[in-house]
């Protein structure tokens, strides 16, 4: 076969697996993935040719766009003192309610009796960016999507996808996961994002002001504020921190759970789902 | 390569693949089905090596369970260039080879990365340096294995003729 033929049958090759991945992928803005990568791919193209024209509609927009940056600005200087007044008291809506919770007795958001043992059978971890494993109870065991994986008090990830008789669980150490997060001890919050060193246990801290206070070896837990995990497991301890943003922390976290030690994991309901009609009250016991 | 001598390369990839799952830190850096489909382009046959890469790499994708296609892509990819340079050098020796499987692991990963930014996927959690560098070397070791096995079997069955 001639080098034409090898590359049409190539080109042909790569546009219908481009294209089956496409159909796979959406937009986190809702659009198509085959649209999004068409824009990604045109954009340059666009913007060379609009370039060549918009020179001066450029500098006249500059001018108008300047003009209006004062008003702007004292309206986004009132919108940040009035967002830092909320937040302020919601910090304090959310002590006050912990305080009434522990005073109550409430129980915590993670109940055990409603949970299952699974064995973890694989690691389906590959590539730079993948990390998740494989259990061995799925749907007949009543798993689905959004289950939460545990080890040993330790936030290990969530159900991604689930047959009837396994599940893939996401770690959160993959780059595609994020955890909202909480210090221990001086209860501000942050974004937990996998992926930092490859295959490690290491994850980032993200939006952590370089105004507050942190050390290595604090402790943090989930907070429940992404309504994904429940509050008050314990996910990791920072690790090392640095300030090259001027912003914010860039806070290195090792988590708590090893995803290499993996054996089994307590599986536990996503969050706000109603208990099984008919389950007798919890005794602290733990299914199958 | 020969079709058989594929097959039974790629059962040895998928035990391997399952036996690395068993120990997290090596299946993330590890790719045999990778390495078989670099150890098919050697010859220099753009067809064989491109239909290999392409089952080897839908193999993967269900076995990963991401998006079907992104790793038959990165496979495909691979195959046909490094089949191009087959094609025009003698590449069927132990550092040719190594210089492929090499080139072949890097290209993989940076497709794979590649293609996660371009449906706007996170691409933020790249690893670093050394961590490309143990995969480029661990499949190294790994196709030159599947590079022995497949080129000791041609002189047995040629002397039985």
């Amino acid at each position: 076969m001639s080098e034409r033929q090898s590359f049409f049958v190539f080109l042909v090759s790569a546009l219908v697996l481009l294209a089956a991945m496409a159909l796979q992928v959406r937009h986190s803005g809702g659009e198509t993935a085959l649209g999004h990568a068409f824009r990604v791919v045109t954009a340059p193209v666009v913007e060379g040719v609009s370039g060549a024209g918009g020179s001066v509609l450029g500098a006249w927009r500059g001018y108008a766009e300047l003009r209006g940056a004062r008003a702007e600005r004292d309206q986004l200087r009132a919108r940040v003192r009035a967002l830092e007044a909320d937040r302020v008291a919601w910090q304090e809506a959310l002590r006050e309610n912990e305080r009434l919770r522990s005073q109550l007795g409430l129980r915590q958001a993670v109940d055990p009796s409603r949970g299952v043992v699974a064995r973890v059978v694989s690691d389906l971890s590959a590539g730079p960016l993948q990390r998740a494993i494989m259990i061995d109870k799925g749907r007949s065991s009543g798993i689905g999507p959004g289950w939460v994986a545990i080890q040993g008090g330790a936030l290990v990830g969530r159900v991604v996808d689930a047959t009837p008789g396994s599940a893939k669980v996401l770690l959160i150490v993959d780059s595609d996961s994020g955890v909202a997060v909480r210090h221990q001890a001086d209860r501000f919050n942050g974004v937990l994002r996998g992926g930092n060193r490859g295959p490690s246990r290491l994850a980032r801290l993200e939006y952590v002001p370089r105004d507050q206070a942190v050390a290595v070896g604090d402790t943090l837990v989930s907070s429940g504020l992404d309504g994904l995990y429940p509050p008050g497991i314990l996910v990791g301890h920072i690790r090392e921190i640095s300030g090259e943003s001027p912003l914010t922390w860039k806070i290195s976290v090792q988590v708590a759970a090893e995803p290499s030690l993996l054996e089994e994991v307590l599986l536990v309901p996503p969050v706000g789902s109603p208990p099984p009609v008919g389950s007798p009250p919890p005794a602290g016991g733990v299914g199958p | 390569m020969r079709p058989r001598v594929v097959v039974a390369l790629a059962a040895v990839a998928v035990l391997l693949r399952w036996l690395m799952g068993l120990w997290s830190p090596l299946a993330a850096f590890a790719n045999p089905l990778l390495a078989i489909t670099i150890v098919a382009t050697l010859p220099g046959r753009a067809l064989p090596a491109m239909g290999i890469g392409i089952v080897t790499g839908l193999a993967q994708d269900v076995w990963t369970g991401r998006w079907i296609g992104q790793n038959a892509f990165a496979h495909l990819v691979v195959a046909y260039l490094l089949s191009l340079v087959c094609s025009r050098m003698d590449m069927v020796g132990w550092v040719p080879a190594a210089i492929a499987l090499l080139v072949g692991s890097l290209a993989d990963w940076g497709i794979l990365v590649g293609l996660s930014a371009l449906f706007d996927r996170r691409v933020s959690g790249v690893p670093g340096p050394a961590a490309w560098a143990i995969m480029a070397l661990v499949n190294v070791a790994i196709g030159l294995v599947f590079f022995a096995l497949a080129r000791e079997r041609s002189p047995q069955k040629k002397a039985r003729r």
